[in-house]
């Protein structure tokens, strides 16, 4: 089962919907098994790439709570809208492609249906690809909630050449069928009346129920029998039966638990004896869909040539495919950077330090540390956050219009021969790419991926991905040393980090993993329109959770670094914060640095923009900058520049990214793992780096 | 479930053989070994049970080295015809017979005969080792001889007290079994009827085909079925550079596989008749 759908699950934040404070299971669902007076709970499910999302945004727009599935790290987005004078609580389901218990999402969506029985569950299908997205409808059938389905982009359907009878697939299927264009709210109002109507008239609905392969049929009854009367309530007997048969791990755990022994060995005996019926039910399943498709679709004409593959001759192709990657990566950096950087100048030259000016004339009366608290503490920490903010917003509306287009798919393919060496697939590639936006997301977005040993390899490097902080510094700091090749050099140590990255990957899937590799398999959608408000949504959802979560941290820490070095000595030497560098100058001087690049990289640790503020203050400069490249350049040699460069880069996750690894992994002990082998790379290399340039004598 | 009428032609005869030498051992009890002329008057299906138990026997004091114990019913050969029920299952031939070498019942000459009169054009000869036919998994002891071995075993611990002698039980894994046997039989089809059966990596771009099965393990089968991978699903080929991940077409979806994952889809091709492929 894939979802590579960033705008489905990955990228958001999807961590108690108001507060900083990382807390998996905090949602505010009660548990409602049947509608209150004017109150419609309705389910939204439906396959990857089908559009669901986009319905959900239109239905609830900006008024979407987002938060977490009780006691998982999966994403659940809930809304509430008014319709003639009724509540309607939408909730959307995580997309799936089936119902077993392969994985935690279609647990959590069976779960719902089965446990907390909505009213009503709304069926999106692409009738682009009816035949497959029908097969989640085949699942959802023998469900007891009644179903409405949603024919969703039958404008593509068009493109493609397929022609779809919404009446005739009504009459087939027995349920009522809405055609809609999400992306240009179309057919949504009738979506919404068509459920109203079945919530007020159960009695119509009349559903035809897809039919296990004959030749099972016989099998099928006879489990039935043996477990009727101990299926537990409300999983539906039926249903259970069906579950057994497919071989479905979390039903056959719970069914052995509530049968007498007898009557499980004799289930057991007939489960083992038919240990392929999940083909039979599968194919079932088909054969009922190939039914309806013959009754209510029309076949585009042989050999017509699709919009999506002509796009694809290019986009998948070994070499072409791959040229097109890097030069659509380096557009989204070029833009990012051009449009971004004056915005940052112009953010942090007339609010930031004009906003410092203000307090310090507000209160030139005031005692020092009060202004220097608030003017070069508070100001300055929500200054780096501010500032930001455009890098971030152009980056991730790049990448939400990559998206929903349908090109990151290609993406994943294309760069999945060089994430199969180091044990990943071509999916890893989206959340470590986000890395370079941001680590935060990188490591969130790494739900997109199935198997638990690729994803904790993906959030374990996730790090090792040069975020914008690191690029600015380094952006920074280099020309003051290597005067015309700084871009050069800035450029030698993204590639570092990226090779050590690599590196990493295949030494810990080779030792770590012995090797194993996770299964490729990945739907390729269609090429399709861009809607901006799903982007929009994307954007925004982005955009503040990481001002949530990093920007209320980079503040407090900001605060705190201000407090270190001011007290308790009149001079920097004397604070705690000198105290902590001198401490750890030892070290540094392996690399050739004094204290202070030592105490800027543990302030790093906080948030990776620190550093450029930090060595400011300890170089007396103040954290505007002026001034601090060149008085570096005359502390620190450019060996132990770039020593100390490589080593920044490579170091542990700030601390909002710790926080993030802690919640994906549930837990402190992989966080802590990425902490000691970053520590151990980082100052490794930098060690190695600056011994290497003494012993060729360069640079020292 | 789909049929290509190609494979029914094929018929596979496993024969149990011993590994160890053959001609020394034949000294043993000569017995009822019943022959029968290959050519006329064959075993009649019915009959067959009672020359099987002493086949089973026979066999195993092949297998053995000394067998002192009475013979159990249940002996590893038991294990033969279940392989080729399986055998039969997943690779869809026209038939699979069981027989005993050199001299058990059903013999080889009566294992070919049985399956030319099941229609058999060409017929595949597939040698098993008796050794790998103990069920390691069953809690009684299934052949007289592992259960000797046991015992000697125990023998010589009692002799080293400070030293821990380990049985390791013998290894046998029915499905991997199954697997490895039916690659072997693939191998050796002949070219002629093998030309349809291949898996989804030899397909060249443009080809379509027929999915007949998916092998692997229950999650993988289980994914791969709610994607549209079942038995009589048609699947074009889309991309296929010999290398890298392949992109196929099924069921009106664009599905992106990696190469471990393709070649464990078993497809046969679409033999010359122009089909519109509907759902390209």
């Amino acid at each position: 089962m894939n979802k590579l759908s960033l705008l489905d699950t990955g990228s958001k934040l999807g961590n108690g919907g108001h507060c900083a404070a990382p807390g998996p299971g905090k949602s505010q669902e009660t548990h409602t098994t049947s509608s209150r007076e004017g109150v419609i709970t309705v389910a939204l499910a439906g396959q990857p790439n089908v559009g669901k999302s986009t319905v959900f945004n239109m239905l609830t727009g900006l008024s979407q709570h987002v938060g977490n599935w009780p006691g998982k790290t999966i994403e659940k987005k809930t809304g509430a809208f008014h319709y003639h004078g009724k509540i309607i609580r939408l909730v959307d389901l995580p997309g799936t492609y089936s119902l077993t218990a392969n994985s935690l999402e279609e647990q959590v969506a069976r779960d719902f249906i089965i446990t907390e029985q909505p009213d009503v569950v709304v069926v999106i299908v692409n009738a682009a690809t009816l035949e497959r997205s029908l097969y989640l409808l085949a699942e959802l059938l023998w469900l007891p909630s009644p179903i409405v389905l949603g024919l969703n982009m039958v404008d593509v359907a068009e493109r493609e050449g397929y022609r779809v009878e919404p009446h005739v697939l009504e009459a087939a299927l027995g349920l009522p069928v809405v055609p809609i264009i999400a992306t240009r709210n179309q057919g949504i109002r009738e979506l919404i009346e068509a459920v109203d109507n079945l919530v007020s008239d159960p009695l119509r609905y009349a559903p035809r129920r897809p039919e296990i392969r004959e030749d099972h049929q016989a099998v099928l009854t006879e489990i039935e029998s043996l477990i009727s009367e101990y299926a537990p309530p409300p999983y539906p007997t039926d249903w259970v039966a069906l579950k057994l048969l497919e071989g479905d791990t979390e039903i056959t755990r719970k069914i052995k638990t509530h049968l007498p022994p007898e009557h499980w060995e004799r289930v057991h005996g007939l489960l083992k004896e038919h240990e392929d019926a999940i083909l039979a039910v599968a194919g079932g399943r088909y054969e009922w869909i190939g039914r309806m498709m013959r009754a209510a679709v029309e076949h585009p004409h042989v050999g017509q040539v699709t919009l999506t593959d002509r796009l694809d001759r290019v986009a998948t192709h070994p070499i072409l495919g791959f040229l097109l990657l890097t030069g659509i990566l380096a557009f989204v950096f070029w833009l990012t950077y051009s449009i971004a950087t004056p915005l940052q100048d112009w953010l942090d030259s007339s609010i930031v330090q004009g906003s410092a000016t203000l307090v310090r004339q507000a209160l030139a009366g005031a005692p020092m540390w009060l202004t220097g608290l608030l003017a070069d503490g508070v100001i300055a920490g929500a200054g780096t956050v501010i500032t930001f903010l455009p890098i971030l917003i152009i980056f991730y509306a790049v990448l939400g219009l990559l998206e929903d287009v349908g090109y990151m798919a290609r993406a994943a393919y294309v760069m999945d021969r060089f994430m199969h060496a180091m044990g990943l697939h071509g999916k890893s590639f989206l959340p470590l790419f986000l890395g370079f936006g941001c680590n935060v997301p990188a490591v969130a977005g790494a739900r997109i991926i199935d198997s638990p040993r690729a994803r904790l390899l993906t959030i374990q490097l996730a790090p090792l991905v040069p975020c914008t902080a690191r690029l600015a510094v380094i952006a920074f700091v280099t020309p003051a040393f290597f005067g015309r090749s700084a871009a050069l050099v800035a450029w030698g140590l993204v590639l570092l980090n990226l090779m050590i990255l690599a590196v990493a990957g295949i030494l810990i899937n080779r030792f770590a993993f012995r090797g194993a590799r996770a299964a490729f398999i990945m739907e390729l959608p269609l090429y399709h329109i861009p809607n901006t408000r799903t982007i929009g949504l994307f954007v925004w959802q982005n955009t503040t959770a990481f001002l949530r979560k990093a920007g209320s941290i980079i503040l407090l820490v900001s605060v705190i670094i201000w407090i270190l070095s001011a007290f308790p000595g009149p001079t920097l030497e004397d604070s705690l914060i000198g105290r902590l560098g001198l401490l750890l100058e030892p070290v540094g001087r392996l690399m050739g640095m004094d204290w202070q690049p030592m105490v800027a990289l543990v302030t790093s640790f906080t948030a990776k923009e620190n550093a450029i503020a930090t060595l400011g203050v300890l170089y007396g400069t103040g954290e505007d900058g002026a001034g601090l490249a060149e008085t570096m350049a005359r502390h620190i040699s450019p060996a132990a520049a770039l020593a100390f460069l490589a080593t920044y880069m490579l170091f542990i996750p700030c601390v909002p990214t710790l926080a993030t690894i802690r919640q994906e992994m549930g837990g402190w002990r992989w966080a802590l793992f990425n902490v000691g082998l970053l520590l151990a790379v980082s100052l490794g290399v930098g060690v190695l780096i600056y011994q290497g340039a003494a012993l060729v004598g360069w640079g020292v | 479930m789909f049929h290509p009428p190609t494979s029914k032609a094929i018929s596979v005869v496993l024969v149990a053989c011993s590994p160890t030498s053959i001609e020394g051992e034949i000294h043993g009890p000569s017995g009822d070994r019943e022959r029968t002329d290959p050519i006329a008057g064959s075993q009649s299906p019915a009959s067959l049970p009672a020359n099987l138990a002493f086949a089973k026997s026979y066999a195993s004091f092949l297998a053995g080295l000394s067998s002192v114990h009475p013979v159990s019913r249940h002996a590893s050969s038991g294990r033969l015809e279940d392989l080729a029920r399986d055998i039969l299952k997943r690779g869809d031939y026209g038939s699979v017979e069981v027989s005993y070498y050199p001299d058990g019942t059903p013999s080889l000459e009566e294992a070919i005969q049985r399956a030319i009169i099941h229609g058999a054009q060409q017929i595949v000869v597939t040698p098993i080792p008796l050794a790998l036919l103990y069920n390691s998994a069953c809690k009684r002891p299934v052949t007289p001889w592992l259960d000797h071995l046991r015992q000697r075993i125990t023998q010589v611990q009692s002799g080293y007290p400070d030293i821990q002698i380990i049985y390791a039980t013998p290894p046998y894994d029915h499905e991997r079994l199954v697997d490895l046997i039916l690659s072997k039989i693939r191998e050796s089809e002949p070219a002629t009827l093998n030309a349809g059966i291949c898996n989804l990596n030899d397909l060249a771009s443009g080809e379509t085909a027929l999915v007949r099965a998916v092998a692997g393990g229950a999650h993988f089968r289980g994914r791969m079925a709610s994607l549209g991978f079942t038995p009589g699903a048609r699947v074009k080929m889309l991309q296929n550079y010999g290398h890298g991940a392949v992109i196929v077409s099924l069921r009106g979806t664009r599905v992106a596989l990696g190469r471990g994952e393709a070649c464990k889809v078993e497809v046969s091709r679409d033999t010359g008749r122009q089909e519109p492929d509907l759902r390209g």
